[in-house]
């Protein structure tokens, strides 16, 4: 295998949630491209397809997205320095088809193969935007299917020191939305609310604060919202309840990680995922970032959400460490075995 | 049973047998979920139904212990669409709450969602009914008793030989509440 380049031209592919996406990126940083199926839900050369969280979907889009991608790059295969993709966590027969792609072209253009881990990824999104991260950091990761805290002292040395006992803050979110007739994914509607009125009076439950762990549940605060409105019936304005309701789920989150900051002393906290595009929790998070006297990242909102730009970026980090992957490469459905 | 997702399928040998019992406590519930779990055939296929806040994870999650898994381990679905405890057995919680239609289901792997190892637990099962035709399913509907804020009640039906012997662990659980 050829020597490492020193501002290697990566591709990453990552096929594990609802989303098909693709990157091209130039050294650590630079985003030649990044892109996602359901920014083009209604182009033709995708053959209408809508994003779905299956495994054929994936297999529909994943080559004309990299045809796509090569094109925004202004780059040919042959250019690639190493081939990336996430291959955990996820439903495995969409992991395999990302991963399938991956090796194919690995070896067909006999270049590195870097098995990537998403969650991993996710604060990867912080050096796009802001540049390397000083280690120790401790990273929230607020995504759809996981509220984790993460303790990392060095690239590729981390490990989970909280995380949500069962639902995740994000759909606990788009749960309560979805009470108060909001489509899903209801986040961004509940963020624009709770940013434009008051809280109700009523305090909602803060669940686990007490605990001293760093974990997390969500689960009963979204049934006490369900209790509180059917008591409440016809007569409840749901701006001032929402509002009520979000700074509960953004005061156990900073409350939890303030905490694991306090254990930990790390030189960055990093909020990344879903969750961490929302304008009021951003706020909530400075002000308590700068009482507490931490340094506070977080990525701007398009990296927050799944993306293959912050998978390239972790995996710019393994080519530069000369960490790779065989072409015994496997997917793994779960974060935690 | 009343109004939970149903599909046309064989009990089996037996017929088939519905219990339904009062449970008190969250407490309750959770030492139903664990009698169940310790009960459950090999690769069985249980459906779960009622309304968010009916018990659904406090039950599932103590089924879960039941079969050997740390109950922490055990999170929502909803998101990952299937979350894949190892064990031994491996245990797949499955919630379907985003599929929306029938049809998505076909674009998925049966293999994904349906445990060849182990039982299969799947939480909003609706979207998956047609593909589970001629299976046998153990159907569990959670409800709020009454205005209780804790009380709830929780009816299975399934095939009775298959089931028995949850059928008796959970008679076992109601005299031992009474």
């Amino acid at each position: 295998m050829a020597p490492l380049a020193s501002d290697p031209l990566g591709l990453a592919i990552d096929t594990t949630f609802d989303d098909t996406s693709v990157a091209i990126l130039r050294g650590k940083r630079e985003v030649l491209a990044n892109l996602t199926l359901s920014q083009f839900k209604d182009h033709e050369e995708f053959g209408g397809v809508v994003p779905e969280r299956a495994s054929r979907k994936h297999l529909e889009a994943i080559q004309p997205l990299l045809a796509q991608a090569l094109t925004r790059a202004g780059v040919g295969f042959g250019e690639l320095d190493y081939v990336a993709v996430s291959t955990v966590p996820g439903l495995l027969g969409s992991i395999l088809v990302g991963l399938t792609v991956a090796k194919s072209l690995a070896y067909l253009l006999a270049r590195p193969l870097i098995g990537i881990n998403h969650i991993e990824a996710h604060p990867y999104a912080n050096v796009l935007a802001h540049g390397e991260l000083p280690f120790p950091a401790l990273h929230l990761v607020a995504a759809g299917g996981h509220t984790l805290l993460i303790h990392q002292t060095g690239h590729f040395q981390w490990s989970i020191v909280g995380r949500s006992v069962d639902d995740a803050a994000g759909e606990c979110v788009d749960k309560v939305a979805k009470m108060f007739g909001h489509a899903m994914p209801g986040g961004p509607a509940v963020d624009r609310l709770a940013l434009t009125h008051a809280p109700a009076a009523h305090r909602f439950p803060r669940p686990m604060l007490n605990d001293p762990g760093l974990d997390f549940s969500f689960s009963g605060l979204k049934t006490a919202v369900l209790y509180y409105r059917r008591d409440h019936g016809g007569d409840l304005e749901e701006g001032p309840v929402l509002s009520a309701f979000f700074d509960a789920v953004i005061e156990v989150l900073i409350v939890k990680t303030l905490r694991a900051a306090r254990r930990f002393r790390p030189k960055a906290v990093t909020v990344s995922g879903g969750l961490a595009a929302s304008q009021k929790l951003r706020a909530a998070f400075e002000a308590a970032a700068a009482e507490a006297g931490l340094r506070l990242l977080y990525p701007p909102p398009e990296l927050c959400t799944d993306n293959a730009a912050m998978v390239a970026c972790l995996a710019a980090h393994r080519y530069a460490a000369g960490r790779f992957d065989d072409l015994t490469l496997d997917g793994r459905p779960n974060l935690l075995d | 049973m009343s109004d939970g997702p149903s599909v046309t399928g064989g009990p089996g040998v037996g017929g088939s047998r519905c219990a339904a019992i009062e449970l008190e406590s969250p407490t309750a519930t959770r030492r139903a979920g664990l009698a169940m779990g310790r009960t459950l055939p090999d690769r069985a296929l249980v459906l779960f139904s009622g309304e968010m806040g009916s018990g659904k994870t406090t039950l599932i999650k103590a089924i879960c212990e039941g079969l050997g898994i740390a109950p922490e381990t055990v999170i929502s679905p909803t998101y990952t669409l299937v979350n894949i405890y190892p064990g031994p057995p491996p245990v797949y919680h499955v919630d379907l709450f985003r599929i929306e239609k029938p049809e998505a289901m076909l674009e998925l792997d049966r293999d994904d969602w349906i445990n060849p190892g182990g039982p299969t637990l799947i939480e909003w099962p609706e979207a998956a009914l047609p593909l589970l035709e001629g299976e046998s399913v153990l159907q569990v509907r959670m409800a709020h008793a009454g205005n209780d804020a804790l009380r709830r009640t929780l009816e299975a039906e399934g095939g009775a030989a298959l089931f028995a012997a949850l059928f008796q662990a959970l008679e076992r659980e109601d005299a031992a509440q009474e």
